[in-house]
Protein backbone atom coordinates (compact mmCIF):
# COMPACT_ATOMS: atom_id res chain seq x y z
CA UNK A 1 0.00 0.00 0.00
CA UNK A 2 1.70 3.16 -0.90
CA UNK A 3 0.12 6.69 -0.56
CA UNK A 4 -1.63 6.96 -4.27
CA UNK A 5 -3.76 3.77 -3.33
CA UNK A 6 -5.39 5.18 -0.15
CA UNK A 7 -5.79 8.89 -1.90
CA UNK A 8 -7.63 7.07 -4.86
CA UNK A 9 -9.58 5.17 -2.44
CA UNK A 10 -10.40 7.98 -0.49
CA UNK A 11 -11.14 10.51 -3.26
CA UNK A 12 -13.75 7.53 -4.32
CA UNK A 13 -15.55 7.33 -1.31
CA UNK A 14 -15.97 10.84 -0.60
CA UNK A 15 -16.35 11.52 -4.00
CA UNK A 16 -13.72 14.38 -4.66
CA UNK A 17 -10.48 14.66 -7.14
CA UNK A 18 -8.25 12.83 -5.69
CA UNK A 19 -5.94 15.96 -6.62
CA UNK A 20 -7.34 17.50 -3.89
CA UNK A 21 -5.63 15.57 -1.16
CA UNK A 22 -2.49 16.97 -0.85
CA UNK A 23 -0.20 16.40 2.61
CA UNK A 24 0.03 19.40 3.70
CA UNK A 25 -4.64 19.76 3.07
CA UNK A 26 -7.09 19.34 6.34
CA UNK A 27 -8.91 16.70 6.54
CA UNK A 28 -11.58 17.51 8.10
CA UNK A 29 -12.09 20.63 5.49
CA UNK A 30 -11.40 18.53 2.30
CA UNK A 31 -13.80 15.30 2.85
CA UNK A 32 -16.44 17.46 5.17
CA UNK A 33 -15.95 15.02 7.60
CA UNK A 34 -18.55 15.41 10.80
CA UNK A 35 -18.56 12.66 13.53
CA UNK A 36 -20.10 9.71 11.75
CA UNK A 37 -18.02 10.12 7.99
CA UNK A 38 -15.40 10.52 9.95
CA UNK A 39 -15.84 6.58 10.97
CA UNK A 40 -16.08 6.08 7.17
CA UNK A 41 -12.73 7.17 6.84
CA UNK A 42 -11.71 5.35 9.45
CA UNK A 43 -13.31 1.92 7.61
CA UNK A 44 -11.47 3.33 4.52
CA UNK A 45 -8.06 3.16 5.82
CA UNK A 46 -8.47 -0.35 7.64
CA UNK A 47 -9.40 -2.12 3.95
CA UNK A 48 -6.46 -0.50 2.39
CA UNK A 49 -4.23 -0.39 5.11
CA UNK A 50 -5.00 -3.21 7.55
CA UNK A 51 -4.51 -0.69 10.19
CA UNK A 52 -7.26 -0.56 12.85
CA UNK A 53 -7.16 3.80 13.51
CA UNK A 54 -9.89 4.52 16.24
CA UNK A 55 -12.19 7.35 15.38
CA UNK A 56 -10.53 9.19 18.75
CA UNK A 57 -7.24 8.49 17.25
CA UNK A 58 -8.46 9.97 13.57
CA UNK A 59 -9.72 12.88 14.98
CA UNK A 60 -6.41 13.79 16.25
CA UNK A 61 -5.06 13.65 12.76
CA UNK A 62 -5.42 17.04 11.34
CA UNK A 63 -3.51 16.77 7.40
CA UNK A 64 -3.19 13.92 5.56
CA UNK A 65 0.41 14.09 6.54
CA UNK A 66 -0.43 13.47 9.35
CA UNK A 67 -1.93 10.55 8.15
CA UNK A 68 0.70 9.28 6.40
CA UNK A 69 2.76 9.53 9.01
CA UNK A 70 0.62 7.48 11.23
CA UNK A 71 0.20 4.81 9.14
CA UNK A 72 4.30 5.24 8.07
CA UNK A 73 3.06 5.79 4.42
CA UNK B 1 -48.93 16.25 12.47
CA UNK B 2 -48.72 16.57 16.24
CA UNK B 3 -51.39 17.35 18.39
CA UNK B 4 -50.52 19.96 20.81
CA UNK B 5 -51.68 19.23 24.25
CA UNK B 6 -52.64 22.02 26.26
CA UNK B 7 -49.30 21.32 28.59
CA UNK B 8 -47.25 21.78 25.62
CA UNK B 9 -49.29 25.32 24.76
CA UNK B 10 -49.25 26.62 28.06
CA UNK B 11 -45.08 25.34 28.42
CA UNK B 12 -44.69 27.17 25.34
CA UNK B 13 -46.63 30.74 26.53
CA UNK B 14 -45.32 30.54 29.77
CA UNK B 15 -41.56 30.40 28.08
CA UNK B 16 -42.72 33.39 25.80
CA UNK B 17 -43.83 35.13 28.33
CA UNK B 18 -40.44 34.83 30.49
CA UNK B 19 -38.08 34.96 27.48
CA UNK B 20 -39.90 37.80 25.36
CA UNK B 21 -41.53 39.18 28.56
CA UNK B 22 -38.46 39.51 30.89
CA UNK B 23 -35.09 38.42 29.39
CA UNK B 24 -35.15 39.83 25.83
CA UNK B 25 -36.14 43.61 25.61
CA UNK B 26 -37.36 42.87 22.26
CA UNK B 27 -37.65 39.86 19.33
CA UNK B 28 -37.59 40.17 15.93
CA UNK B 29 -38.81 37.60 13.50
CA UNK B 30 -38.41 37.92 10.00
CA UNK B 31 -40.02 36.17 7.33
CA UNK B 32 -41.88 33.45 9.18
CA UNK B 33 -44.20 33.06 6.58
CA UNK B 34 -41.34 31.35 4.51
CA UNK B 35 -42.17 27.84 6.79
CA UNK B 36 -43.42 25.83 4.71
CA UNK B 37 -47.52 25.06 6.09
CA UNK B 38 -47.55 22.31 8.87
CA UNK B 39 -47.25 18.77 7.39
CA UNK B 40 -44.83 19.63 5.32
CA UNK B 41 -41.29 18.16 6.05
CA UNK B 42 -38.69 20.93 6.64
CA UNK B 43 -35.84 20.94 8.26
CA UNK B 44 -34.58 24.56 9.65
CA UNK B 45 -30.80 24.76 9.13
CA UNK B 46 -29.45 27.64 11.12
CA UNK B 47 -26.63 29.20 12.62
CA UNK B 48 -25.65 28.62 16.22
CA UNK B 49 -24.99 31.75 18.06
CA UNK B 50 -26.57 31.17 21.90
CA UNK B 51 -26.69 27.49 23.11
CA UNK B 52 -30.77 27.29 24.12
CA UNK B 53 -32.02 30.81 23.15
CA UNK B 54 -31.08 29.95 19.22
CA UNK B 55 -33.81 27.50 19.71
CA UNK B 56 -36.36 29.76 20.79
CA UNK B 57 -36.58 31.94 17.98
CA UNK B 58 -37.23 28.92 15.93
CA UNK B 59 -40.13 27.51 18.62
CA UNK B 60 -41.90 31.30 18.33
CA UNK B 61 -42.32 31.58 15.02
CA UNK B 62 -44.86 29.29 14.53
CA UNK B 63 -47.14 29.43 17.87
CA UNK B 64 -49.66 26.44 16.92
CA UNK B 65 -46.79 24.17 15.65
CA UNK B 66 -44.71 21.74 17.66
CA UNK B 67 -41.20 21.91 16.56
CA UNK B 68 -38.52 19.26 17.12
CA UNK B 69 -35.02 20.02 17.84
CA UNK B 70 -31.62 18.28 17.91
CA UNK B 71 -29.31 19.65 20.63
CA UNK B 72 -26.05 18.88 22.27
CA UNK B 73 -26.20 15.23 24.07
CA UNK B 74 -24.83 17.04 27.42
CA UNK B 75 -27.40 19.10 27.72
CA UNK B 76 -29.14 16.34 28.68
CA UNK B 77 -27.30 14.91 31.35
CA UNK B 78 -27.97 18.20 33.41
CA UNK B 79 -30.74 16.13 35.54
CA UNK B 80 -33.10 13.37 34.81
CA UNK B 81 -36.05 15.78 35.05
CA UNK B 82 -34.41 18.17 32.65
CA UNK B 83 -33.99 15.41 30.06
CA UNK B 84 -37.59 14.17 30.52
CA UNK B 85 -38.53 17.88 30.02
CA UNK B 86 -36.64 18.17 26.83
CA UNK B 87 -38.04 14.70 25.23
CA UNK B 88 -41.48 15.73 26.21
CA UNK B 89 -40.52 19.51 24.24
CA UNK B 90 -39.21 17.67 21.28
CA UNK B 91 -35.67 17.50 21.99
CA UNK B 92 -33.58 14.98 21.16
CA UNK B 93 -29.76 14.36 21.60
CA UNK B 94 -26.70 14.55 19.26
CA UNK B 95 -23.59 12.98 20.38
CA UNK B 96 -20.26 14.10 18.97
CA UNK B 97 -16.93 12.38 20.03
CA UNK B 98 -15.16 14.95 21.09
CA UNK B 99 -17.83 14.90 24.08
CA UNK B 100 -19.09 12.08 24.86
CA UNK B 101 -16.27 9.61 23.16
CA UNK B 102 -16.34 7.28 20.34
CA UNK B 103 -18.59 4.82 21.88
CA UNK B 104 -21.27 6.69 22.36
CA UNK B 105 -21.79 7.90 18.32
CA UNK B 106 -23.89 5.04 17.52
CA UNK B 107 -26.51 6.40 19.68
CA UNK B 108 -26.75 9.01 16.83
CA UNK B 109 -28.58 6.18 14.97
CA UNK B 110 -31.51 6.34 17.52
CA UNK B 111 -31.59 10.23 16.65
CA UNK B 112 -31.44 10.08 13.35
CA UNK B 113 -34.11 7.64 13.12
CA UNK B 114 -36.38 9.43 14.92
CA UNK B 115 -35.37 12.99 13.60
CA UNK B 116 -36.07 10.77 10.01
CA UNK B 117 -39.34 9.68 10.94
CA UNK B 118 -40.45 12.83 12.37
CA UNK B 119 -39.43 14.82 9.09
CA UNK B 120 -41.48 11.91 6.85
CA UNK B 121 -44.59 12.66 9.33
CA UNK B 122 -44.57 16.47 8.07
CA UNK B 123 -42.98 17.91 11.07
CA UNK B 124 -40.41 20.71 11.55
CA UNK B 125 -37.03 19.69 12.91
CA UNK B 126 -34.54 22.33 13.50
CA UNK B 127 -30.49 21.37 13.65
CA UNK B 128 -27.76 23.70 13.89
CA UNK B 129 -24.69 22.35 11.08
CA UNK B 130 -22.42 24.06 13.16
CA UNK B 131 -22.66 21.50 15.74
CA UNK B 132 -21.20 23.76 18.91
CA UNK B 133 -22.03 27.70 18.99
CA UNK B 134 -19.50 30.35 17.91
CA UNK B 135 -18.45 32.57 20.39
CA UNK B 136 -18.44 35.16 17.33
CA UNK B 137 -20.34 36.29 14.55
CA UNK B 138 -19.14 33.79 12.58
CA UNK B 139 -20.07 31.10 10.24
CA UNK B 140 -18.40 28.23 11.20
CA UNK B 141 -18.02 24.48 9.32
CA UNK B 142 -20.97 22.72 8.36
CA UNK B 143 -21.41 18.68 9.12
CA UNK B 144 -23.29 17.06 6.41
CA UNK B 145 -25.34 14.75 8.81
CA UNK B 146 -28.26 17.40 8.75
CA UNK B 147 -28.26 16.91 4.85
CA UNK B 148 -27.54 13.11 5.07
CA UNK B 149 -30.97 12.91 7.47
CA UNK B 150 -32.69 14.57 5.04
CA UNK B 151 -31.97 12.74 2.38
CA UNK B 152 -32.00 9.45 4.22
CA UNK B 153 -35.82 9.93 5.37
CA UNK B 154 -36.38 10.80 1.73
CA UNK B 155 -34.78 7.47 0.20
CA UNK B 156 -36.55 5.66 2.95
CA UNK B 157 -39.97 6.66 1.55
CA UNK B 158 -38.57 5.84 -1.96
CA UNK B 159 -37.85 9.67 -2.59
CA UNK B 160 -41.91 10.06 -3.20
CA UNK B 161 -41.69 12.74 -0.05
CA UNK B 162 -41.20 15.95 -0.97
CA UNK B 163 -38.17 17.32 1.59
CA UNK B 164 -37.66 21.03 2.33
CA UNK B 165 -34.35 22.28 4.13
CA UNK B 166 -35.34 25.96 5.64
CA UNK B 167 -32.17 27.88 5.85
CA UNK B 168 -32.53 30.74 9.02
CA UNK B 169 -30.29 33.06 10.21
CA UNK B 170 -30.12 34.52 13.63
CA UNK B 171 -28.38 37.25 15.46
CA UNK B 172 -28.05 39.21 18.94
CA UNK B 173 -27.51 42.82 20.01
CA UNK B 174 -25.00 40.79 22.59
CA UNK B 175 -25.76 37.69 23.33
CA UNK B 176 -24.43 37.63 27.01
CA UNK B 177 -26.44 40.26 28.82
CA UNK B 178 -30.10 40.75 29.55
CA UNK B 179 -32.68 43.26 28.30
CA UNK B 180 -30.93 42.69 25.01
CA UNK B 181 -32.33 42.71 21.54
CA UNK B 182 -32.61 39.12 19.43
CA UNK B 183 -33.47 38.43 15.77
CA UNK B 184 -34.17 35.27 13.58
CA UNK B 185 -35.06 35.03 9.94
CA UNK B 186 -35.73 32.57 7.53
CA UNK B 187 -34.52 32.35 3.87
CA UNK B 188 -36.29 30.73 1.12
CA UNK B 189 -37.03 26.66 1.68
CA UNK B 190 -34.98 24.71 -0.84
CA UNK B 191 -36.72 21.95 -2.01
CA UNK B 192 -34.52 18.55 -2.07
CA UNK B 193 -36.72 16.30 -4.64
CA UNK B 194 -34.75 18.04 -7.48
CA UNK B 195 -32.12 16.56 -5.89
CA UNK B 196 -32.88 13.36 -5.62
CA UNK B 197 -31.39 12.05 -8.82
CA UNK B 198 -28.06 13.15 -8.02
CA UNK B 199 -28.32 11.94 -4.71
CA UNK B 200 -28.91 8.61 -5.79
CA UNK B 201 -26.28 8.90 -8.25
CA UNK B 202 -23.34 10.83 -5.92
CA UNK B 203 -25.23 10.85 -2.38
CA UNK B 204 -21.90 13.40 -1.46
CA UNK B 205 -21.39 15.13 -3.50
CA UNK B 206 -24.89 16.34 -3.75
CA UNK B 207 -24.76 17.03 -0.08
CA UNK B 208 -21.79 19.12 -0.56
CA UNK B 209 -24.01 20.96 -3.61
CA UNK B 210 -27.03 21.79 -1.24
CA UNK B 211 -25.04 22.55 1.93
CA UNK B 212 -23.16 25.36 -0.50
CA UNK B 213 -26.50 26.74 -1.28
CA UNK B 214 -27.63 26.49 2.44
CA UNK B 215 -25.02 28.37 3.54
CA UNK B 216 -24.85 31.15 1.05
CA UNK B 217 -28.57 31.75 2.14
CA UNK B 218 -27.32 32.35 5.76
CA UNK B 219 -24.33 34.25 5.04
CA UNK B 220 -26.45 36.60 3.00
CA UNK B 221 -28.34 37.16 6.30
CA UNK B 222 -26.68 36.88 9.00
CA UNK B 223 -23.37 39.30 10.21
CA UNK B 224 -20.30 37.12 9.35
CA UNK B 225 -17.15 38.31 10.43
CA UNK B 226 -14.35 36.07 8.83
CA UNK B 227 -11.11 38.27 9.74
CA UNK B 228 -11.16 36.38 13.11
CA UNK B 229 -7.87 38.03 13.00
CA UNK B 230 -9.03 40.90 13.84
CA UNK B 231 -12.26 39.92 15.37
CA UNK B 232 -11.78 41.76 18.49
CA UNK B 233 -11.15 45.27 16.83
CA UNK B 234 -13.86 44.77 14.14
CA UNK B 235 -16.57 43.70 17.09
CA UNK B 236 -15.48 46.87 19.06
CA UNK B 237 -15.77 49.16 16.03
CA UNK B 238 -18.99 48.32 15.05
CA UNK B 239 -20.51 48.07 19.26
CA UNK B 240 -18.36 51.66 19.48
CA UNK B 241 -19.91 55.31 18.81
CA UNK B 242 -18.24 55.04 15.33
CA UNK B 243 -19.91 52.35 14.67
CA UNK B 244 -23.74 53.82 15.55
CA UNK B 245 -22.32 57.07 13.33
CA UNK B 246 -21.84 54.62 10.18
CA UNK B 247 -25.23 53.22 10.82
CA UNK B 248 -26.70 56.57 11.09
CA UNK B 249 -24.73 57.61 7.57
CA UNK B 250 -26.54 55.02 6.01
CA UNK B 251 -29.85 56.19 7.01
CA UNK B 252 -29.95 53.30 9.84
CA UNK B 253 -31.52 53.51 13.27
CA UNK B 254 -28.37 52.04 15.50
CA UNK B 255 -30.87 51.27 18.35
CA UNK B 256 -33.07 48.53 16.01
CA UNK B 257 -31.34 45.75 15.61
CA UNK B 258 -32.51 44.96 12.34
CA UNK B 259 -31.28 48.12 11.28
CA UNK B 260 -28.46 47.81 12.86
CA UNK B 261 -27.43 44.30 11.76
CA UNK B 262 -27.86 45.23 8.00
CA UNK B 263 -25.27 48.50 9.15
CA UNK B 264 -22.96 46.13 10.42
CA UNK B 265 -23.07 44.17 7.66
CA UNK B 266 -21.98 47.11 5.47
CA UNK B 267 -19.15 48.50 8.02
CA UNK B 268 -17.46 44.67 8.32
CA UNK B 269 -17.38 44.48 3.77
CA UNK B 270 -16.08 48.17 4.17
CA UNK B 271 -13.34 47.34 6.60
CA UNK B 272 -12.33 44.25 4.68
CA UNK B 273 -12.15 45.96 1.12
CA UNK B 274 -10.01 48.98 3.04
CA UNK B 275 -7.41 48.54 4.80
CA UNK B 276 -7.53 50.23 8.68
CA UNK B 277 -5.24 50.29 10.95
CA UNK B 278 -5.98 47.89 13.03
CA UNK B 279 -2.89 47.77 15.62
CA UNK B 280 -4.40 51.83 16.64
CA UNK B 281 -7.93 50.53 16.99
CA UNK B 282 -6.45 47.25 19.41
CA UNK B 283 -3.89 50.00 21.46
CA UNK B 284 -7.09 52.14 21.69
CA UNK B 285 -9.85 49.26 22.99
CA UNK B 286 -7.41 47.97 25.52
CA UNK B 287 -6.81 51.91 26.71
CA UNK B 288 -10.43 51.71 26.88
CA UNK B 289 -10.60 48.25 29.04
CA UNK B 290 -8.18 48.89 30.91
CA UNK B 291 -9.82 51.89 32.21
CA UNK B 292 -13.07 50.60 32.64
CA UNK B 293 -14.57 53.45 30.34
CA UNK B 294 -16.66 52.61 27.26
CA UNK B 295 -16.37 54.91 24.06
CA UNK B 296 -19.68 56.30 24.63
CA UNK B 297 -18.06 58.50 27.25
CA UNK B 298 -15.22 60.01 25.32
CA UNK B 299 -18.25 60.73 22.78
CA UNK B 300 -21.03 62.37 25.30
CA UNK B 301 -18.60 63.51 28.15
CA UNK B 302 -21.26 62.91 31.05
CA UNK B 303 -22.26 66.00 33.06
CA UNK B 304 -22.05 66.61 36.40
CA UNK B 305 -25.43 67.56 37.13
CA UNK B 306 -26.59 64.33 35.38
CA UNK B 307 -24.40 62.46 37.39
CA UNK B 308 -25.97 63.92 40.77
CA UNK B 309 -29.29 63.63 39.65
CA UNK B 310 -28.83 59.54 39.12
CA UNK B 311 -26.86 59.69 42.72
CA UNK B 312 -30.08 61.32 44.05
CA UNK B 313 -32.29 58.64 42.25
CA UNK B 314 -30.41 56.04 43.08
CA UNK B 315 -30.58 57.21 46.51
CA UNK B 316 -34.87 57.56 46.67
CA UNK B 317 -35.46 53.87 45.41
CA UNK B 318 -32.56 52.20 47.25
CA UNK B 319 -35.33 51.14 49.68
CA UNK B 320 -37.45 49.40 46.86
CA UNK B 321 -34.14 48.39 44.72
CA UNK B 322 -33.72 46.71 48.66
CA UNK B 323 -36.91 45.07 48.30
CA UNK B 324 -36.32 43.70 45.04
CA UNK B 325 -33.38 41.56 46.37
CA UNK B 326 -35.68 38.68 46.54
CA UNK B 327 -36.10 37.49 43.93
CA UNK B 328 -33.72 39.23 41.85
CA UNK B 329 -30.55 37.75 43.82
CA UNK B 330 -31.27 34.21 44.06
CA UNK B 331 -32.13 34.96 40.13
CA UNK B 332 -29.27 36.03 39.41
CA UNK B 333 -26.84 34.49 41.78
CA UNK B 334 -27.51 30.30 41.27
CA UNK B 335 -27.37 30.46 37.88
CA UNK B 336 -24.63 32.07 37.95
CA UNK B 337 -23.29 29.54 40.70
CA UNK B 338 -24.09 26.48 38.42
CA UNK B 339 -22.52 28.28 35.32
CA UNK B 340 -19.04 28.78 37.26
CA UNK B 341 -19.28 25.45 38.49
CA UNK B 342 -19.87 23.28 35.44
CA UNK B 343 -19.29 25.80 32.13
CA UNK B 344 -17.29 28.35 33.61
CA UNK B 345 -15.51 29.18 30.60
CA UNK B 346 -18.35 29.88 28.26
CA UNK B 347 -20.04 32.91 28.94
CA UNK B 348 -23.21 31.83 26.80
CA UNK B 349 -23.78 29.21 28.71
CA UNK B 350 -24.61 31.50 31.69
CA UNK B 351 -27.40 33.57 29.84
CA UNK B 352 -28.72 29.74 29.26
CA UNK B 353 -29.11 28.61 32.89
CA UNK B 354 -30.36 32.31 33.63
CA UNK B 355 -33.44 31.31 31.36
CA UNK B 356 -33.55 27.81 32.18
CA UNK B 357 -33.33 27.94 35.91
CA UNK B 358 -35.07 30.67 36.37
CA UNK B 359 -38.32 30.18 33.92
CA UNK B 360 -38.34 26.08 35.17
CA UNK B 361 -37.17 26.16 39.01
CA UNK B 362 -36.71 29.34 40.69
CA UNK B 363 -39.87 31.41 39.21
CA UNK B 364 -42.38 29.21 40.02
CA UNK B 365 -40.76 27.93 43.63
CA UNK B 366 -40.50 31.51 44.61
CA UNK B 367 -44.15 32.21 43.45
CA UNK B 368 -45.32 29.98 46.12
CA UNK B 369 -42.89 31.07 48.91
CA UNK B 370 -43.59 34.77 47.83
CA UNK B 371 -47.45 34.27 48.33
CA UNK B 372 -47.41 31.98 51.22
CA UNK B 373 -45.38 34.29 53.45
CA UNK B 374 -46.16 37.73 52.04
CA UNK B 375 -50.25 35.67 52.00
CA UNK B 376 -49.56 34.56 55.86
CA UNK B 377 -48.25 38.45 56.72
CA UNK B 378 -50.37 40.90 54.73
CA UNK B 379 -53.52 38.65 53.52
CA UNK B 380 -53.81 36.65 50.56
CA UNK B 381 -54.88 39.11 47.65
CA UNK B 382 -51.49 41.12 48.55
CA UNK B 383 -49.82 38.19 48.27
CA UNK B 384 -50.80 37.00 45.16
CA UNK B 385 -50.07 40.77 43.74
CA UNK B 386 -46.96 40.21 45.27
CA UNK B 387 -46.28 36.71 43.68
CA UNK B 388 -47.40 38.06 40.35
CA UNK B 389 -45.42 41.30 40.45
CA UNK B 390 -41.70 39.26 40.86
CA UNK B 391 -40.73 38.74 37.38
CA UNK B 392 -40.71 43.04 37.16
CA UNK B 393 -39.38 43.30 40.53
CA UNK B 394 -36.56 41.63 38.19
CA UNK B 395 -36.67 44.07 36.01
CA UNK B 396 -36.52 46.79 38.07
CA UNK B 397 -33.02 45.39 40.00
CA UNK B 398 -31.79 44.86 36.71
CA UNK B 399 -32.10 48.37 35.42
CA UNK B 400 -31.21 49.80 39.21
CA UNK B 401 -28.11 48.02 39.16
CA UNK B 402 -27.07 49.07 35.57
CA UNK B 403 -27.85 52.47 36.41
CA UNK B 404 -25.26 52.33 39.49
CA UNK B 405 -22.84 50.91 37.52
CA UNK B 406 -23.26 53.87 35.12
CA UNK B 407 -23.11 56.02 37.76
CA UNK B 408 -20.22 55.08 38.98
CA UNK B 409 -18.36 54.75 35.95
CA UNK B 410 -19.32 58.24 35.05
CA UNK B 411 -18.05 59.95 38.34
CA UNK B 412 -14.70 57.76 37.80
CA UNK B 413 -14.95 59.48 34.28
CA UNK B 414 -15.49 62.62 35.71
CA UNK B 415 -12.08 62.37 38.17
CA UNK B 416 -9.77 61.27 35.29
CA UNK B 417 -7.79 63.10 32.84
CA UNK B 418 -8.67 60.84 29.50
CA UNK B 419 -6.80 63.13 27.20
CA UNK B 420 -4.52 59.94 26.74
CA UNK B 421 -8.05 58.03 25.74
CA UNK B 422 -9.38 60.91 23.17
CA UNK B 423 -5.98 61.02 21.48
CA UNK B 424 -5.74 57.35 21.15
CA UNK B 425 -9.48 57.17 19.87
CA UNK B 426 -8.94 60.05 17.18
CA UNK B 427 -5.92 57.92 15.78
CA UNK B 428 -8.19 55.04 15.96
CA UNK B 429 -11.27 56.02 14.36
CA UNK B 430 -9.91 59.41 12.48
CA UNK B 431 -8.47 57.32 9.51
CA UNK B 432 -11.58 55.57 9.68
CA UNK B 433 -13.84 58.30 9.34
CA UNK B 434 -11.82 59.37 6.34
CA UNK B 435 -12.26 55.60 4.47
CA UNK B 436 -15.45 54.31 5.45
CA UNK B 437 -17.95 56.58 6.63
Amino acid sequence: MNREHLNLAIAEEFEIEVTDITPEARIKETLDLDSLSLLDLVAVVEKETGVKLSGTEAVKLLTFQALYDYLGL
Amino acid sequence: MDKLTLGYRLTKAYFRFTTDGIFYRKRYIVDADHIPAEGTPVLVAMNHQNTFHDILGVLFAKYDRKMHFIARADAFEIHPLFRKFLFWAGVLPAFRMQYQGEEALSNNHETFRITEQNLLDGHTVLIFPEAGHQDKHWLGFFSLGYLRMAFEAAESANFEKEIFILPAANHYSNYTGLREQTWIRFGTPISLQPWYSRYKDKPRTCQREVNRLVREQILSMMLDITDLDHYKEIDFIRNSDFGKDFARSLGKNPDVLPEKLEADKELVRRLAAGEPDYAAVQTFREALEEARFNDGQLVSRPFWIQTILSVLLLILTLPFAIFCLWPALPNWGIPQYVNDRFKDNDGMFLTTFQLAINTLVLLPLEFVLTWIFTGLAAGWVIGLLHALSLPFLCIFEWYYVKLLRQTVRDIRFLNTDTTKLQELRQQAFNPLTKNIL
